[in-house]
């Protein structure tokens, strides 16, 4: 009895033993590397620099980046960018993973010192195509994804790698000067039309905005996925990322995408969906990806101060040159986000849940009714008191704060200048 | 003058209860919603002297169409939001007639009544401050008060305003406004202070 228990025990044991070789032997980037060799090795003429090459061990590669408290294995299967297995950082290849780094990127950014995940995000420590969090940049490469490697999402993973413009938020985290760099145009565009819609002036960028909402950097970009509901977002599960839920706040509307508990249905008290406009009539697809872009630039990072390449200073009123008073008070408008509830050039007011009548005012309808002193003191003074237009209802989630303590001096006159120059013409009925 | 347009705004968000063009289309609705009533509780949260004054006037004496206006457009349209007293009690002053006049007017006054000018809290003539209060509450979103109808009510608050608070009504108004404005500061002294002090 023991002695057949002990010889099946042993038959086990050396099973295992097997399969834990094979495993180890037959990793997923063993054969990347191995590839990598021979087509190294078929490229050069020199038997000894063929001997050299296809002599190199088959190991995990890996990269400590003590400054940025992070450790990179990606070379490990991307061996055009392992500067042992490549030292030039440039090879002929042109697939995955084998191909090198497009332009001469590496070249300010080594490897040894950025590594990969630093922009391209990703889980660095993984060796697997699925742990690694690789994004399909397309519906159609997620398809040959899941067909060639099984693809899924990361699990547990919040920081899915960057394709696309959305890559550019990475290097907004450290290049103060990004506006005038090259290749950067997503983010400088979002950072423009985070201002021109007037975003900020229901949010903040690091502190400084309006108090309406919450903190697009030190909040939205930071905000984990276990605070997020994707329930109304339509997005398949393995597309509920950070990303898309920044994104569909442009392309969907966000009362669909933040219903709230209007009806307090599940709430003791009524909770107003979403405070923020409906922008689809105004910004694209393009816009949509490079404010979600911009926003991604927020997220916070372990980069030390060594890293940053500081920038030029944001201009302020005094420093900026204008043609006129009015066209000053424009840059006001846009510079404290008086679009986010006025519209576009005080056009059209937008939707506020619940408040009487729906919409903010479009100031071109009213700005007429005020005299210059009634204008000052009104956007001094804000309107803290929403009124709703149903009472039982939640409370609107819009409200002009006061101004006093931001815009003052030439800007708010600037402002006056701007507002009264916008505003329609009405008949006079004093005849 | 902080309490003036404060005034007018909350008149106007009144009027906005107007969120009438999505409540009723029915300028002569007997029975006010409950929207509009919370929106008049909303009004005198934030209440000012105007308030606690009479809310009905005697228009006997007034042209036919400007009493219609009374009885058809302010106590209906303008009372949805906010009690008619506001504008009725207000200190808002604007000559009847047509710009020439009313500059005249205010000439006249300036010499025949120099005490409506010296104290904004009582008197506070300017040639189109209805005008622009009026068309305010109808640039509000949801304000269903339309054209000819604003147009109407401005006549009718410029001419109750020259009639209830100049000439020989002058001393009368004075008296009615200065108690209005003694016992709001008693009872709601830190409101009073906002309204009427703070700036």
């Amino acid at each position: 009895m023991y002695r057949k228990l002990f010889f099946w025990g042993n038959v086990v044991l050396f099973v295992l033993l097997i399969l834990a070789i094979a495993k180890d032997t037959f990793r997923p980037w063993m054969p990347y590397q191995r590839a990598y060799r021979r087509m190294q090795a078929a490229a050069e003429a020199a038997p000894e620099a063929r001997r050299i090459i296809l002599g190199r061990p088959i190991q995990i590669k890996q990269t400590i980046l003590t400054d940025l408290g992070e450790v990179d294995r990606c070379i490990t299967c991307h061996q055009g960018m392992d500067p042992i297995a490549t030292p030039t950082l440039a090879n002929a290849f042109t697939d995955n993973p084998h191909k090198a780094h497009p332009s001469d990127f590496l070249k300010n950014h080594p490897p040894e010192t950025f590594g990969c995940v630093t922009c391209h995000r990703g889980q660095g420590l993984s060796t697997t195509f699925i742990d690694a969090g690789h994004t399909p940049r397309d519906e159609a490469q997620k398809a040959a994804w899941k067909k060639k490697h099984g693809w899924e999402p990361a699990d547990h993973w919040e920081y899915p790698m960057l394709t696309g413009p959305y890559l550019q938020a990475s290097c907004v985290k450290c290049h103060g000067d990004f506006e005038s760099l090259h290749g950067l145009e997503a983010a400088v565009r979002g950072k423009r039309l985070l201002r021109a819609h007037g975003c900020m002036g229901c949010h903040q960028w690091r502190g400084e905005g309006g108090p309406v909402s919450v903190d697009l950097a030190e909040e939205t970009a930071n905000k984990p996925l276990s605070r997020i509901d994707f329930s109304n977002t339509g997005l398949d599960p393995e597309d509920r990322t950070l990303l898309n839920w920044i994104r569909l706040h442009f392309v969907k509307d966000p009362w669909a995408l933040v219903p709230g508990d209007p009806a307090a249905k599940y709430n003791a008290e009524p909770i107003a969906p979403s405070g923020m406009p409906d922008f689809r009539d105004e910004l694209s697809e393009e816009d949509a990806a490079a404010l979600t872009t911009y926003i991604l630039s927020g997220q916070s990072a372990n980069i030390p101060h060594t890293y940053h390449v500081s920038g030029p200073k944001e201009p302020t009123f005094q420093s900026l040159r204008f043609g006129s008073r009015a066209q000053a008070g424009k840059w006001v408008y846009d510079q404290y986000g008086c679009a986010g509830c006025h519209g576009l050039n005080g056009k059209g007011g937008r939707r506020n849940f619940n408040y009487t009548g729906g919409l903010e005012p479009a100031l071109v309808k009213s700005v007429a009714t005020f005299t210059r002193e009634e204008l000052r003191e009104k956007i001094e003074d804000g309107v803290m008191v929403v009124t709703k237009e149903d009472p039982q209802g939640p409370t609107p989630p819009l409200y002009m704060p006061p101004w006093k303590d931001k815009i003052k001096g030439e800007e708010m006159e600037a402002l006056l200048d701007y507002l009264f120059s916008i505003g329609e013409k009405q008949e006079e009925w004093g005849g | 003058m902080r309490g003036s347009w404060v005034l007018g705004w909350i008149g106007a968000l009144a009027c906005l209860s107007g969120g009438v063009s999505r409540l009723s289309a029915e300028d002569t609705a007997a029975a006010p919603s409950a929207s509009y009533e919370a929106e008049k509780a909303k009004a005198l949260a934030n209440p000012y002297p105007n308030d606690f004054g009479p809310t009905l006037i005697d228009a006997s004496k007034y042209p036919a169409e400007i009493q219609a206006t009374y009885k058809t457009l302010l106590t209906v349209k303008c009372a949805r939001c906010h009690q008619a007293s506001r504008p009725l009690n207000s200190q808002f002053l604007e000559p009847y007639g047509t710009k020439a006049e009313k500059a005249a007017k205010l000439v006249e006054w300036k010499q025949k009544n120099p005490e409506i000018f010296k104290d904004r809290a009582v008197w506070q003539p300017e040639a189109n401050i209805w005008e622009r209060y009026v068309k305010r509450m109808m640039a509000k979103p949801g304000c269903n008060i339309q054209p000819a109808e604003g147009r109407k009510i401005w006549q009718f608050l410029t001419y109750d305003s020259e009639q209830r608070k100049t000439g020989a009504n002058a001393a009368g108004w004075e008296k009615q406004r200065r108690q209005l404005l003694a016992d709001f500061k008693a009872k709601h002294p830190a409101r009073y202070n906002e309204l009427f002090e703070t700036r």
